[in-house]
C-alpha cells in the first residue's frame, strides 16, 4: 500500500454519526465558553477610571439603598436567600467541582455529565440509577428497563405490563431491582430471571443493603412495614413497623443502620430495628430529602417551609443529631446528592434554575452554576424538570 | 496554517471552511492566532470559527486510534474542552493545530490503554458480557479491521503520519517519544497494514 493510497483510505473512514456528533460537541463546548471568564484586554487608562467607577458604584449604591426602592430591593434581596449568601453562580456548567460523574434525568432523556463539564446523553430514560462501580448505569422509561454502559449502548431491555419506576442496582452488581406496577421485582444483571420478589408495595424506592454476601433487599409493604428480604431465596428476613411514615430508604454503606425519612421525621434505626437517632421537622415544615454521606457518619437534610417556598439545607451529625445549617433558599430545592468523596453536597435548587455545590470539608469550596434547565434541554421554557439521579465514582 | 489544516480535510470539511456557514462568516478566513485571541478576550464566534476548523480532524483522529465511535466523540469533545480551558495560557506565536491534535491523539491512546485494563474489570461483573471495543458496523472497511491488528501506539502514528500529514520529527516532539522510534512503529506498522490487506485480498 503506498502512502497516497493509505491516506484516502484513513480520509474515507469517518466516524459515525459524524454531524450529530459535532452538533453535540458544539452544544458542550458553546456551554463550557460561556461559562469561562474571559481575559481582559490590556488596560491603557491607567488607574483613574476603576478608581472613578468604583466611587461612583459607591455613591449609587449608597443613594440607592437610601431610597424606599432601594430598600425594597435590599429586602426583596435579602428574602431571597434568607439571609445566606449563595455564591455567584456561573453560567454554565464547564467542570464539576469533585471528582466522579452525575447521573442526570430530565425530559430529553438521562444523560451522563463527565468530571471536565462534558455530557453523554444516554436516550429517552426519565429515571436511573448507576451500578455499583459506575460501569453501568440502570435506565426505566415507561414500561420498559435497560441497562447501559456509560456510553449509551443497551446491553439489554426488557418490557413490563406496567409502568417501571425506581430501579436500583444491587451493592454486589448482580441484581437490579425495581417497581412495576404495585409489585416489586428483581432482575439479575444480564437482564435474565426477572421475578417478582413482593406484591403490593408502596410506591417507595427499595434500598439494598451493602456489606452482605446475600442481595438483601428493604422496601416497604403495603401495610406500611418495612421488609427486609433476600431476593435469590425469597426468604423473608424481618417485617418492622416503621417510626415514621417512610417515603424514602437508604441504607448506610456498612449496611449497619437504615435512614427512614418521612414528611414530619428522619430516623436512623440499626439492622436489629432499635432507633439510634431521631431528627423531628420544626412545626411549619417537613422533610424533603435526606442522604446519608458516602462515610455514614452525616445526614443531607433538606427541609420545607409550609408558609412560604423557603428550603433549608442541613447536615445532621448520625451520631447526636446535632444540625448545622449549610444554606436557606427561596423557591424550591429538589434534591440533595452528596460528592463520591462527601466533600460537597449538589443542592438541586430548581426554583432559581441553579446547581449549588455546597462544600462540607473545610478545604472544598460552595460554588453555583446557573442556567442547569437549558444546559440539559434547550426547549425546557420552566426550570425545576432536572433530576440528578447519582454522583458516582470516587 | 489554514491552508495546511485544510490539506487534511475531505472535500466537504475544505468547501465548508473555505465557504464558510452563516456562524463563521467573517471568521474563517482569520488566522488561527486571531481566532484565539479573540476567543481569550471571550468572543463566542472565534470559539466557534476554531470549532468548525478543527473539530472535524481531531473527532476522525480519535476515531481511528480507537476504533469506537461515541469514545471518540468524547475524547474529541474533551480534548477541545481542555484546549479551551487552557486557552487563556496558550502562547498565540505557537500554530494551534499541533497543539490541539497532540491533546486528542494523547487522550486517545490513553482511553485505549485504559480500555484494556477495564476489560478485566467487566469481568469482575460475569452477569454482563463484556464490552467488545469494536463494535462490528464499525468494520465494514477494510481498512478499520486492518488498523485494529495494530497496537494503539502504531495506530497514532499511522494517524497522525498518514492522516494528519506530520513529518516523522513533528511527530517525535508531539508524542515526546524518539524520532527513531517514530520511524520504526511506522514502519512496522505499515507492513502489518499491507500484510493485512493483503491477506484481505487473496
Amino acid at each position: 500500500m503506498n502512502d497516497r493510497r493509505l491516506r484516502d483510505a484513513l480520509a474515507r473512514t469517518r466516524p459515525p454519526d459524524e454531524v450529530e456528533a459535532r452538533e453535540r460537541a458544539r452544544a458542550v463546548a458553546r456551554a463550557a465558553h460561556e461559562g469561562m471568564p474571559a481575559r481582559p484586554r490590556r488596560r491603557r487608562l491607567g488607574v483613574a477610571v476603576p478608581v472613578a467607577s468604583a466611587f461612583t458604584l459607591v455613591l449609587v449604591a449608597g443613594a440607592v439603598a437610601a431610597t424606599p426602592p432601594g430598600a425594597a430591593v435590599k429586602n426583596w434581596v435579602r428574602d431571597l436567600v434568607g439571609g445566606t449568601q449563595p455564591p455567584t453562580p456561573a453560567p454554565a456548567l464547564s467542570r464539576l467541582p469533585s471528582s466522579g460523574r452525575l447521573l442526570v434525568t430530565g425530559p430529553a432523556g438521562a444523560w451522563i455529565v463527565h468530571p471536565d463539564g462534558s455530557r453523554r446523553r444516554l436516550g429517552g430514560y426519565t429515571e436511573a440509577t448507576w451500578s455499583p462501580n459506575g460501569l453501568f448505569v440502570g435506565a426505566a422509561r415507561e414500561r420498559q428497563l435497560a441497562a447501559l454502559d456509560p456510553r449509551g449502548r443497551v446491553r439489554w431491555a426488557l418490557s413490563r405490563p406496567d409502568l417501571v419506576h425506581d430501579p436500583r442496582w444491587a451493592p454486589s452488581g448482580y441484581r437490579v431491582a425495581y417497581r412495576s406496577g404495585s409489585d416489586l421485582r428483581v432482575v439479575a444483571g444480564d437482564g435474565s430471571g426477572d421475578r417478582r420478589i413482593a406484591a403490593r408495595v408502596r410506591p417507595v424506592a427499595p434500598a439494598w443493603r451493602p456489606g452482605r454476601s446475600r442481595n438483601e433487599l428493604t422496601y416497604v409493604d403495603g401495610d406500611g412495614r418495612i421488609v427486609r428480604r433476600d431476593t435469590d431465596s425469597r426468604r423473608r428476613l424481618a417485617r418492622r413497623r416503621s417510626p415514621v411514615v417512610p417515603k424514602q430508604l437508604q441504607w448506610s454503606p456498612s449496611g449497619g443502620r437504615l435512614l427512614i425519612t418521612g414528611e414530619r421525621a428522619i430516623v436512623l434505626i440499626g439492622a436489629a430495628g432499635k432507633v439510634q437517632m431521631t431528627t423531628r421537622a420544626r412545626a411549619g415544615t417537613s422533610f424533603v430529602d435526606a442522604k446519608l454521606s458516602p462515610d455514614g457518619r452525616r445526614v443531607a437534610v433538606l427541609r420545607r417551609s409550609e408558609a412560604s417556598s423557603r428550603h433549608d439545607v442541613l447536615v445532621v451529625a448520625a451520631a447526636d443529631g446535632r444540625a448545622r445549617r449549610l444554606f436557606t433558599a427561596a423557591g424550591p430545592v429538589r434534591s440533595l446528592t452528596w460528592s463520591p468523596a462527601g466533600r460537597l453536597v449538589l443542592a438541586d435548587w430548581s426554583g432559581a434554575d441553579q446547581w449549588l455545590f455546597l462544600a462540607i470539608h473545610p478545604d472544598a469550596h460552595t460554588s453555583a452554576v446557573a442556567g442547569i434547565a437549558g444546559q440539559f434541554d434547550p426547549s425546557l421554557t420552566r426550570p425545576g424538570d432536572i433530576d440528578v439521579e447519582g454522583w458516582c465514582c470516587r | 496554517m489554514l491552508a495546511r489544516a485544510c490539506m487534511s480535510q475531505p472535500a466537504s470539511l475544505l468547501n465548508q471552511v473555505r465557504l464558510g456557514s452563516a456562524a463563521v462568516t467573517g471568521t474563517a478566513r482569520r488566522s488561527d492566532a486571531a481566532l484565539v485571541r479573540a476567543a481569550q478576550r471571550g468572543h463566542a464566534d472565534a470559539v466557534e470559527a476554531l470549532f468548525e476548523r478543527h473539530w472535524p480532524a481531531l473527532h476522525h483522529a480519535a476515531f481511528l486510534v480507537v476504533h469506537d465511535g461515541s469514545a471518540a466523540e468524547d475524547i474529541a469533545q474533551e480534548a477541545f474542552l481542555a484546549a479551551l480551558r487552557a486557552l487563556h495560557r496558550f502562547d498565540r506565536r505557537r500554530p494551534l493545530r499541533p497543539w490541539l491534535h497532540r491533546i486528542a491523539v494523547n487522550r486517545a491512546i490513553d482511553h485505549a490503554r485504559a480500555r484494556s485494563l477495564r476489560r478485566e474489570v467487566d469481568a469482575d461483573l460475569p452477569d454482563l458480557a463484556a464490552a467488545s471495543p469494536v463494535a462490528p458496523a464499525e468494520l465494514d472497511d477494510k481498512l478499520l479491521v486492518a488498523l485494529a491488528v495494530l497496537d494503539v501506539d502504531q495506530r497514532a502514528v499511522i494517524v497522525l503520519r498518514h492522516l494528519l500529514e506530520y513529518t516523522p520529527g513533528e511527530i517525535a516532539a508531539l508524542l515526546e517519544i524518539p524520532r527513531g522510534t517514530v520511524n520504526s512503529r511506522l514502519r512496522r506498522a505499515l507492513d502489518t497494514l499491507a500484510r493485512e490487506l493483503g491477506e484481505e485480498e487473496r
